[in-house]
């Protein structure tokens, strides 16, 4: 094995290690029980709304749902989140591709004619890590 | 030049754009109150605070077997933290009543609590885009949270629904007339375009439209008289823009597409973002949509000169035509309307509007017009007559600056038996009323709202649908201005 390579990886983990941070994701105002609460997570502009670094997911419970991302460098994120009721995987959209599921952005961001800009959901992640509140409302 | 001095012209420049931005809502409140001081008869036009309640005193007598209630909308508020709304179109829906009961008449209405109306009510200035301004003071989820519910009040099925066009229903109590609220037909339908105009089946039931300028594509409901929804469509509409109403045969949906263009860009509202395409060089014409009911697809497309349209009357199967009444507008009539909110009146609509009736002739693939009235709005037929053949069109005649003439046109002849309010007045729709088991079109009472511009007070009228010339048989005036509705139905008890 490449020594470099390996004291490289090593280094890596390490500190992926000191700065993993856990994002706890409170999402509040789940309208019902039914189906899944899906997250994602972006980390930059250009990919916001286009690739996840991560997604996760929890049941829906009516009220409150926590969902917890482990192990997340430190560093800026913006979440979406929506309630998948019918559990049909997709966040379902009308005829004109208007959204009918709830969904939400962190920050409670809200977008003109469209969604919000990632500057407007971005939050900062501290490696002692950080709890995101939004509302489905 | 250093750099503090750059900095100051900057922040110059900012300054001097941001209040720019910020006066054009003033400007319009500024030069709507100065027109308003020199012509109080702009007044209709005037903004609306909290709700009203009265009861109205009549000349002449109210008909024994006229009973029900008139349910009416238009937009309210127009003014919030000393700015004003660039369009007629953009004020808060103000739903109004007018009960008639043993001869009696009362009045009532209050605004329709929107999510718009409360989250700018509780801000105190205008937070979200409008159909004619452009505001974006704060994000909103989908277009139900700008709804207007500011077009129309229909009653289905022992329901009210207060309609806009780019979002869904409001419902609101038939009693009091406080909001229900947004009203999904079905989960797959959330936040889907509903249009103000649907046509009620004399049978029971719906249809109805929802189109979102620049979607280019054209949503179909037929909805039960249980308010269960029956069938859905979709159709294609390339280069479509506002579509506002539609008109229903026993066979075909039909929709007239006026040439706009959407233009793109952001700090644009829509009505901005309508650019006239008929005319110049590359004008294009006006497209006449058929829709098949059994199948939902398009059967044929026609087109005739361009026209901007907003209303029609009634579709009938003429054999291997169908025949249809519809008021049709010279240029950008759309953009001409804007004006009034400034107290511009639009003179163009004066002279450069014309109902006709239009035969659709499909083996020919032409669409042929005649001529049923001159300049003129707010067309409507008897209720027992929609989708089927119908020989009355009830149609608001223009006068010199306003629509000051209520006339029923006979389809066939031609013939109008007609009633002018005069100088003073300003007419709005008025609907026909049948009495139970009507024989015909005529056999009951045509009814609707004019302004008494001198008084600045809001007076129903009653005519007798057979003798409209004759005058009005009853007037119910109020003691107060009314909200200028756009449209109404009676619903008799």
């Amino acid at each position: 094995m490449n020594p470099i390579r390996t004291a490289c990886l090593l280094l890596t983990l390490l500190a992926g290690a000191a700065n993993a941070a856990d994002l706890t994701i409170r999402v509040q105002d789940v309208s019902s029980a039914q189906g899944t609460v899906m997250v994602a997570l972006y980390d930059g502009a250009g990919s916001f709304l286009r690739k996840p670094v991560q997604t996760a997911q929890a049941g829906a419970v009516a009220g409150s749902v926590d969902i917890v991302v482990k192990g997340l460098p430190a560093g800026d994120y913006g979440i979406a989140v929506f309630h998948d009721a019918n559990g049909n995987g997709t966040m379902d959209r009308n005829a004109i591709g208007i959204p009918v599921e709830d969904h939400a952005f962190s920050n409670n961001a809200r977008g003109v004619m469209g969604p919000p800009s990632f500057e407007q959901v971005k939050l900062a992640l501290p490696a002692a890590g950080a709890t995101a509140t939004i509302s489905l409302r | 030049m250093d750099r503090r001095r750059f900095l100051e012209a900057g922040f110059s420049l900012g300054a001097l754009s941001l209040a720019g931005a910020a006066r054009a809502d003033q400007e319009t409140y500024r030069r709507f109150h100065a027109a308003l001081a020199r012509e109080p008869a702009l007044g209709v036009y005037a903004d609306t605070v909290g709700s009203q309640v009265g009861e109205a005193s009549i000349v002449g007598r109210i008909p024994k077997d006229l009973q029900g209630s008139f349910f009416r909308n238009g937009p309210g508020r127009f003014e919030l933290g000393g700015e004003r709304y660039h369009h007629w179109f953009d004020g808060d829906g103000f739903v109004q009543r007018w009960t008639i009961q043993d001869g009696k008449v009362r009045h009532q209405g209050r605004f329709v609590e929107t999510q718009r109306y409360r989250d700018e009510s509780a801000a105190g200035q205008f937070l979200y885009p409008a159909f004619g301004t452009w505001v974006a003071r704060r994000g909103f989820r989908d277009n139900d949270t700008v709804n207007a519910a500011n077009t129309n009040l229909v009653p289905l099925n022992g329901r009210v629904y207060a309609l806009w066009e780019g979002g869904s229903a409001y419902e609101v109590d038939p009693e009091t007339l406080a909001t229900v609220g947004v009203k999904t037909w079905r989960d797959d339908l959330r936040a889907m375009p509903f249009s103000a105009h649907p046509k009620l089946d004399p049978q029971g039931g719906m249809w109805n439209f929802g189109a979102f300028p620049g979607a280019n594509r054209i949503a179909l409901y037929q909805i039960g008289a249980d308010g269960a929804v029956l069938r859905t469509g979709l159709i294609d509409v390339p280069q479509q823009a506002l579509v506002h109403d539609f008109v229903v045969s026993s066979k075909h949906l039909i929709f007239l597409v006026p040439p706009y263009d959407m233009k793109g860009g952001k700090d644009l509202s829509f009505a901005e973002r309508h650019v006239w395409a008929g005319s110049g060089p590359g004008a294009r014409p006006m497209r006449i949509v058929v829709v098949s009911k059994d199948t939902l697809t398009v059967r044929q497309v026609f087109e005739l000169p361009p026209r901007m349209v907003f209303h029609f009357g009634n579709a009938w199967e003429d054999g291997a035509c169908t025949r249809f009444d519809v008021v049709l507008h010279e240029g950008d009539a759309l953009a001409e309307l804007g004006g009034l909110m400034s107290g511009v009146r639009p003179d163009r609509l004066q002279s450069n509007s014309e109902a006709v009736q239009i035969c659709l002739d499909y083996e020919a693939k032409q669409a042929r017009t005649s001529r049923l009235f001159g300049s003129s709005e707010f067309p409507r037929v008897a209720p027992q007559t929609v989708g089927a053949r119908h020989r009355r069109l009830v149609l608001l005649g223009m006068g010199d600056t306003v629509l000051s003439s209520v006339n029923l046109v006979d389809t066939d002849s031609g013939k109008i038996d007609g009633y002018r309010f005069g100088a003073g007045w300003q007419v709005e729709e008025h609907v026909l009323v049948p009495r139970r088991n009507a024989r015909s079109e005529l056999d009951g009472y045509l009814v609707g709202v004019a302004q008494d511009l001198k008084k600045g007070v809001g007076v129903m009228t009653v005519f007798d649908a057979a003798r409209v010339s004759a005058g009005p048989v009853a007037m119910a005036r109020l003691p107060y201005r009314t909200p200028h509705c756009f449209h109404g139905n009676f619903l008799t008890a």
